[in-house]
């Protein structure tokens, strides 16, 4: 399957852009997609969701335009939104199966895949249990697991992370590898270590538009040599901070130890090696 | 002084800058030209027996106070009983909760917010009041006082513990708006029959809103001017037909000491209730129905075994496509009555059962149509559920959404809809009388086109709930323009008024959520 976006924008007024001209190919493996808040990652994962429509750009599936047939994708796809809710006075089986009507699912086995999923997603217990008495950890789950009803062939998750304790979110990352095999998986996480565990490939974007993409060693390399750490006085870390890029800060007894993005050494400063929480901030903050 | 003055503030702003502000203002500015019918007119509004007033400034003031008390009781309560909820719903009442604001502060600045809203739609009715004093005054003596007094002494105190009143209801019945919607309802056609029923002038201490003591005053001044004239006074939209009235030069009221007292009572009896409101008042803190399991910490092992736990995706079982919307059906149908609390279907079984034994014509013009009131959160949510619980980025990536659920909560209203109608469409059959089976079948099209129609393009419950709440009001009046159910009306023509209005009201709600969705 190949999903080709081309020239893509929406633009919401004559000054302001969600997305800007924004071009991806992708085939079946793990686009992560990262950027800070208001870089168009919901916007452009709506758009591929099929629930907002770009103002200039297309979208393929195969060669199906899905801007003008957007019912082409909706068989195939799975969407998990950023902020979702659900019918609270549903039990999680009947939610999955009203979801399972809306995407066309049916069939004799239907039962067994609800239950197979609520087990997956680790709610057998709950699933007779209304969905107004879930955790917010329990209605993400809820939400991971429609979005594999309809074994779906293009999957959108977009921030499916939030909420989940560190069991849950290891449980999600190897659902997401498993799958990653036979379908076009796209993430964004504002958690770069989430992306970076799971994502084949990573695509940054910033106000609107792709800024890099490319596998994560190519990303990393952006910045190889260039990271630093060095221990600086507490009250030379302001003046610090206006010449240098500093991506962290670790207090010690004394003094400080700062991560930093540099052209040139330091004198005192050690060289790390770089990862690709450096090279995002280094291509977002410059 | 200050905290009052930025709650007011925002809770006014939030509430006046949306569409369903400006169509209520609108909405007033027409009924307030509507109360003051012209000669010509075919129905009068304030008539006492064969009597009207010259439309000089004390008549149209006295008229039109009236008229927006009356108007203002039945929809204000509607447009303003959401401001506590809306606070918890977008998540600034926790914030508030969290200041040092007391109960009895917070709910006196949203007491007076609800006033200031309703006080606007009362300052549109006055100017277009004193318009019609110009446009159609026949007597040019400009009264000021007698204009104006009705309002001050009137609409004004009423409005008053309507805010508060609505505040009560709101601190003490919650997010339940079905019980609070028919609790208000019912409270309202009780004042009203009370205070109609009974000529005891007593009965103005219970008349809270405040206009018994007006139509008594025009009624004595007729009885005194006119000898042998009926004093006999009606108020609403009331047909005049042949019966043309006479009219007679109003030169105003007296408003006695005894009658401001009691309008100062039930300010009073308001800002007490305000104080129960206080005690009560939960600050935003949320039951959970049930506690979550508890989480527990994680260990190295757990997340290790985690690591190491596969989902079976392969094992998945293999299901087929199936686009019918019946399984969509089944579904809306089932949230439909999961709506609202369970015992409240005891009162719906009562009303079913009414429907058996009423008399037929009853039961057709005040059992069904109160009956389906009843439900009005029920049709409400049909089609603003997805934006209210946030299921819409689900449902509209899904297959078909427009043709298949909007087709699917179509069906599902229409069907619960007919089923709370079936005693009374047994009971037509029974008689023979297709035609009004035909016609509570078009009724129930009508109903729910409309609250999907509405809900869309409002994209919220509250103008279809207004709505619904007057056109149930005035059917039960014999109001024949509201009657979508054919119960006042009928005929071959009538038929295709009802079937027109079905359908185009269907494919108004089809375009509005083809519209909403592509602007989403």
């Amino acid at each position: 399957m190949e999903l080709q976006i081309e020239n893509l924008s929406k633009k919401y007024s004559s000054e302001k852009y969600g997305l800007r001209d924004f071009s991806i190919k992708l085939e079946n493996g793990i686009l992560g997609l990262l950027g800070p808040n208001g870089a168009g990652k919901s916007t452009l994962m709506k758009i591929m969701a099929t629930i907002s429509k770009p103002t200039e750009g297309t979208i393929t599936l195969d060669g199906r335009n899905v801007i003008t047939d957007p019912n082409c994708i909706r068989k195939v796809i799975g969407y998990l939104p950023q902020d979702f809710g659900v019918y609270p006075n549903l039990t999680g089986y009947e939610f999955l199966r009203y979801i399972a009507s809306l995407k066309g699912i049916g069939g004799p086995n239907l039962r067994t895949k609800v239950m197979q999923l609520l087990e997956a997603v680790n709610l057998t217990d709950a699933s007779r249990r209304q969905i107004g008495t879930y955790s917010g950890g329990m209605k993400q789950r809820i939400g991971i697991a429609q979005v594999l009803l309809n074994d779906p062939k293009v999957l959108i998750f977009d921030e499916p992370t939030v909420g989940l304790d560190p069991h849950e979110r290891v449980q999600f990352r190897n659902l997401i590898s498993e799958l990653a095999d036979e379908c076009i998986i796209i993430l964004s996480s504002h958690i770069v270590s989430d992306i970076e565990t799971i994502a084949d490939q990573v695509a940054i974007m910033k106000q609107g538009r792709l800024i890099t993409k490319g596998f994560q060693p190519d990303i990393i390399d952006l910045v190889a040599n260039k990271v630093f750490e060095i221990y600086i006085d507490k009250n030379n870390l302001p003046a610090f901070k206006e010449e240098n890029l500093v991506v962290n800060t670790i207090r010690r007894k004394d003094n400080m130890l700062v991560r930093f993005i540099s052209e040139q050494k330091i004198d005192q400063a050690v060289t790390c090696n770089a990862s690709l929480e450096d090279a995002y901030l280094f291509l977002t903050k410059n | 002084m200050n905290k009052y003055r930025s709650i007011i503030k925002a809770d006014y702003l939030q509430r006046t800058r949306s569409y369903i502000f400006i169509i209520t203002l609108l909405a007033s500015a027409f009924a307030a030209y509507s109360f003051v019918p012209d000669d010509n007119a075919p129905y009068s509004t304030v008539r006492i027996g064969n009597y009207v007033g010259y439309n000089n400034a004390a008549w149209i003031g006295h008229v039109t106070a009236i008229m927006t008390s009356v108007f203002l009781w039945v929809v204000g309560f509607y447009i303003v009983n959401n401001g506590i909820r809306r606070d918890g719903e977008t998540g600034v009442g926790p914030i508030i909760a969290s200041t040092s604001i007391s109960n009895y502060a917070y709910l006196f600045a949203k007491s007076l917010s609800n006033f200031l809203i309703l006080l606007t739609i009362t300052g549109v009715t006055i100017l277009i009041a004193l318009g019609l004093v110009i446009y159609r005054g026949q007597e040019y003596t400009f009264n000021i006082v007698q204009f104006l007094m009705p309002f001050l002494l009137v609409t004004l105190p009423g409005l008053f513990c309507l805010s508060v009143l609505a505040v009560f209801f709101e601190v003490v019945f919650g997010n339940k708006t079905n019980l609070l919607n028919i609790l208000f309802f019912v409270l309202f056609l009780f004042i009203v029959a009370i205070t109609s029923a009974s000529n005891n002038p007593n009965v103005i201490w219970f008349d809270v809103i405040g206009i018994k003591y007006l139509t008594d005053q025009l009624a004595l001044f007729v009885s005194s001017n006119i000898p042998n004239g009926e004093h006999e006074i009606s108020v609403g939209f009331i047909i005049d037909g042949s019966n043309k009235p006479s009219h007679f030069l109003f030169e105003g009221s007296h408003f006695s000491l005894f009658y401001i007292l009691s309008r100062l009572l039930w300010i009073g009896t308001s800002l007490g209730l305000l104080a129960i409101s206080a005690k009560l008042f939960n600050r935003f803190e949320s039951k959970r129905k049930k506690p979550s399991k508890t989480k527990k910490s994680i260990s190295a092992e757990a997340l290790e075994e985690s690591n190491n736990q596969k989902i079976k995706l392969a094992g998945l079982s293999k299901t087929s496509t199936d686009y019918s919307i019946l399984p969509l059906v089944k579904t809306e149908l089932k949230l439909l009555l999961s709506y609202g609390p369970k015992w409240f279907w005891l009162v719906n079984l009562a009303g079913f059962i009414a429907l058996l034994v009423m008399p037929l014509n009853t039961a057709h013009q005040i059992g069904l149509p109160v009956l389906w009131f009843l439900q009005v959160n029920r049709w409400a949510t049909l089609s603003t559920k997805e934006k209210h619980f946030g299921t819409g980025s689900f449902i509209f990536s899904t297959y078909k959404p427009i043709q298949r659920l909007l087709s699917a909560q179509l069906f599902a209203g229409i069907l619960l809809a007919l089923t709370f109608a079936l005693p009374l469409l047994l009971r037509f059959a029974l008689v023979g009388e297709t035609s009004n089976l035909f016609e509570i079948v078009l009724g129930a099209i009508t109903l729910i086109a409309f609250s999907i129609f509405s809900g869309i393009i409002f994209s919220g419950k509250r103008f279809f709930e207004i709505v619904f709440f007057i056109i149930t009001f005035f059917i039960i009046q014999g109001g024949g323009f509201a009657d979508y159910l054919g119960c006042l009306q009928s005929g071959h023509s009538y038929l295709f008024v009802q079937i027109s209005m079905s359908l185009i009201l269907i494919f108004l709600a089809f375009v509005a959520r083809n519209l909403a969705l592509s602007k989403y």
